[in-house]
């Protein structure tokens, strides 16, 4: 049993960290969602989504955990739900045996659009204007549909949680893909809700480390510091459970589905206590709109929602067995 | 060797590993303290000795098997589920403190002596850090030593001291320099528990074992030989000691709490939602700790363990008293699985030790701010 990603595998994705950071940096968010397609065409000319598609629709070949080590990079850099739409998009049209549906949304020339079911019909998140694909969060994990089955368009928000918000409804049912793919949903939302998580805690010591009161840096506080280093545990229990689970997919484990779920509770709640501590760290300044920290903690709450929502993920996650065996009933 | 061979290599070495601990698990459970805890520690750390099952990742000529550590993760993982007797016993400071200090610090006659005694199941070993006034601020112990020839004659008081009362060593952490300031100036020795001069008071804690020792030293002369890493560098020393305690120490404590989690779901009625739910955040934790120890017990294989260390030692900490605390919800407080010896209610007053012994939670907060994080130092 592999136990975590191999330093090669770090070593790949900590490469492309930079790329990723130059096409998304977060003050694009500041100027309202726009241009987020442009911005997964460059995504999709360095190769992101497609990076473990097979190489026979252009993919890169690589396995689920760089395919997650990536999606953290892209949470910290708060990438649009149509990043994994599209991700999850060419794998089903893959599993199809969809070459060049794979192919053309790999290339960002057909762009998805990420939907959670609703109570009338379904969320619609950062679509843009005609989207090929709609990728729907289901309970039993995505479906994959034509983007014109999508109908009744109505937008709700584009404010308040930083991010176009519409209610619509899809006709038909769409296509599912292999049955990995449910976990590989699980896996790369946990990874996008990690690298919230992360980009919280980094923002929040970088300020601590700046900001003086009483004569010197607040991080020099316990007050603050502990905030800090509380911060610092959820990133890292989130983040390591996230690529444990990664390789336990990667390597068609029979706990997958299980060490992604667990992946997922921790990074729901990691996202959401650190993105809520780093607004307390910045102050006055945190909770400006100007500044980013806001930023963080619409996002956790919208991946969240994308993820399904605690409730529903520690239902599933009960519904696993234990990766290590039954062997204890009791303690005694 | 290539990655499938590796694997299956592991496979093979977990069946043998499993096999061996189900042949030979003690039945009785661990007595909780005292000259008979002292008997079963030693008997089946001697037992596994025998086996070949201690200091796996030790090297060869102290008596390890000098083997990678993924092995020594599922050693610890067969061991859990075999439910063996807990790592943190009397065994515990030689093995995971004094051992690992003295192969790092020590001097070759040091290692020779004292290595394969540990891994042979002949001695036990407490720690004499803390003292009554210096707990969190360590650096401010006063328990004197004064070199004279070649002998330091030590004067003053320990607490908090596991198994001292059963203990043959003692890894001692003493101020040699009195006109040197704080963490200059003290040195890391090793005190034979036996010295005339030394007065051990067992101390009963909240689960129940007078498992921690009040100890007065009364002109209590040490060899200058038995220094480890230098005269006066005690705190350098006492430093790799706390890392190794804040590394991978525990690997098999943190691996035993996703089985204990696992016992609790599988006693938790279906017509308790709310603690289910709570019981699934505790699951997902438990394995939260698993890739976290995994993650950094592979980064840190050689050498001294980095900070981070902190981080799954206080988070290990705080999740053992949550799911100890969920225990006592889940069945109540007069239930036989409450009740018994080794039983939650043991398990659940015994974590309130973690989050003070070995650096309190303020304490490691204050170290992943600052060692993990870069933070600047302040008050305390």
């Amino acid at each position: 049993m592999r136990m975590q990603p191999s330093t090669d595998q770090r070593e790949l994705i900590e490469a492309v960290a930079g790329p990723v950071a130059e096409i998304l940096p977060l003050e694009r968010l500041h100027k309202g969602a726009d241009g987020e397609r442009a911005r997964l065409s460059s995504l999709a000319e360095l190769g992101a989504l497609a990076i473990a598609l097979g190489e026979e629709h252009g993919g890169a070949g690589l396995t689920a955990t760089e395919e997650a080590l990536l999606f953290e990079q892209l949470g910290r850099q708060l990438a649009s739900p149509s990043v994994l739409a599209s991700v999850l998009a060419a794998h089903i049209a893959a599993s199809q045996g969809n070459a060049d549906m794979a192919g053309a949304i790999a290339t960002g020339a057909e762009p998805a659009a990420l939907a959670v079911p609703s109570p009338n019909g379904i969320l619609l998140i950062d679509a843009g204007e005609a989207p090929a694909h709609v990728v729907l969060m289901g309970p039993d994990g995505p479906t994959l549909h034509a983007g014109d089955t999508l109908g009744g368009r109505k937008l709700l928000d584009d404010k308040l949680w930083n991010t176009p918000l519409e209610e619509a409804a899809l006709t038909g049912t769409g296509a599912r893909g292999d049955d990995s793919l449910a976990i590989r949903a699980r896996l790369l939302c946990a990874a996008q809700l990690a690298g919230i998580a992360g980009t919280a805690r980094d923002m929040a010591v970088d300020y601590a480390k700046l900001r003086e009161q009483f004569g010197k840096p607040i991080g020099s506080f316990q007050a603050t510091k502990h905030h800090c280093a509380n911060m610092a545990i959820w990133a890292m229990a989130s983040a390591d459970q996230m690529s444990f689970a990664g390789v336990a997919l990667a390597d068609g484990r029979d706990d997958a589905a299980f060490q992604a779920l667990s992946a997922l509770s921790m990074a729901i709640r990691a996202a959401r206590t650190n993105a809520g501590t780093n607004i307390q760290v910045h102050g006055g300044i945190g909770f400006s709109d100007e500044a980013d920290p806001h930023m963080l903690l619409k996002a956790a709450h919208l991946w969240e929602t994308i993820a399904g929502g605690e409730e529903a993920v520690h239902s599933a996650l009960l519904a696993e067995e234990s990766p290590l065996g039954g062997a204890w009933s009791a303690k005694h | 060797m290539s990655a499938e061979n590796m694997m299956s290599d592991l496979e093979e070495f977990r069946a043998e590993a499993r096999a061996w601990l189900e042949a030979h698990i003690p039945t009785e459970h661990a007595p909780i303290d005292g000259p008979e805890s002292r008997t079963y520690a030693l008997d089946w750390q001697r037992k596994m000795g025998e086996g070949g099952w201690t200091g796996l990742t030790w090297p060869k000529e102290y008596g390890g098997r000098a083997l990678n550590v993924a092995k020594q993760i599922v050693w610890f993982e067969e061991y859990a589920r075999a439910k063996a007797p807990s790592t943190h016993d009397s065994s515990f400071v030689g093995l995971n403190h004094a051992g690992p200090t003295v192969m790092a610090c020590g001097t070759e006659e040091q290692k020779a002596f004292h290595l394969p005694k540990l891994l042979k199941g002949e001695v036990i070993w407490c720690q004499g850090f803390s003292e009554p006034n210096a707990g969190s601020d360590l650096a401010g112990l006063r328990t004197r030593g004064v070199v004279e020839g070649d002998e330091i004659v030590v004067n003053g008081t320990k607490i908090w001291s596991s198994y001292a009362d059963i203990a043959d060593w003692q890894e001692l952490l003493i101020r040699t320099d009195p006109e040197a300031q704080r963490h200059s100036g003290l040195s890391w020795v090793i005190c034979k528990m036996d010295t005339p001069g030394i007065t051990v008071r067992p101390i009963k804690t909240m689960a129940g074992p007078r498992k921690y020792s009040e100890i007065f030293y009364d002109n209590v002369r040490i060899p200058l030989s038995n220094v480890v890493g230098g005269l006066h560098n005690g705190w350098k020393t006492a430093m790799s000691t706390f890392a190794f305690e804040r590394g991978t120490a525990s690997l098999a404590l943190q691996i035993l709490l996703i089985y204990k989690v696992e016992a609790l779901l599988a006693a938790c009625p279906a017509n308790r939602p709310v603690l289910k739910d709570r019981l699934a955040g505790l699951r997902a934790e438990a394995a939260a700790i698993r890739a976290m120890t995994y993650r950094f017990a592979i980064d840190n294989e050689h050498g001294v363990p980095g900070a981070e260390g902190s981080v799954i030692r206080l988070y290990f900490a705080e999740l053992s008293k949550r799911v100890t605390a969920a225990a006592i919800d889940l069945f109540g407080l007069a239930h036989r699985e409450v009740l018994a010896d080794h039983g939650w209610a043991f398990d659940y007053f015994d974590a309130y030790s973690e989050t003070i012994a070995g650096g309190t939670a303020e304490i490691q907060r204050d170290l992943i701010g600052e060692r993990v994080l870069g933070l600047p130092r302040g008050g305390r």
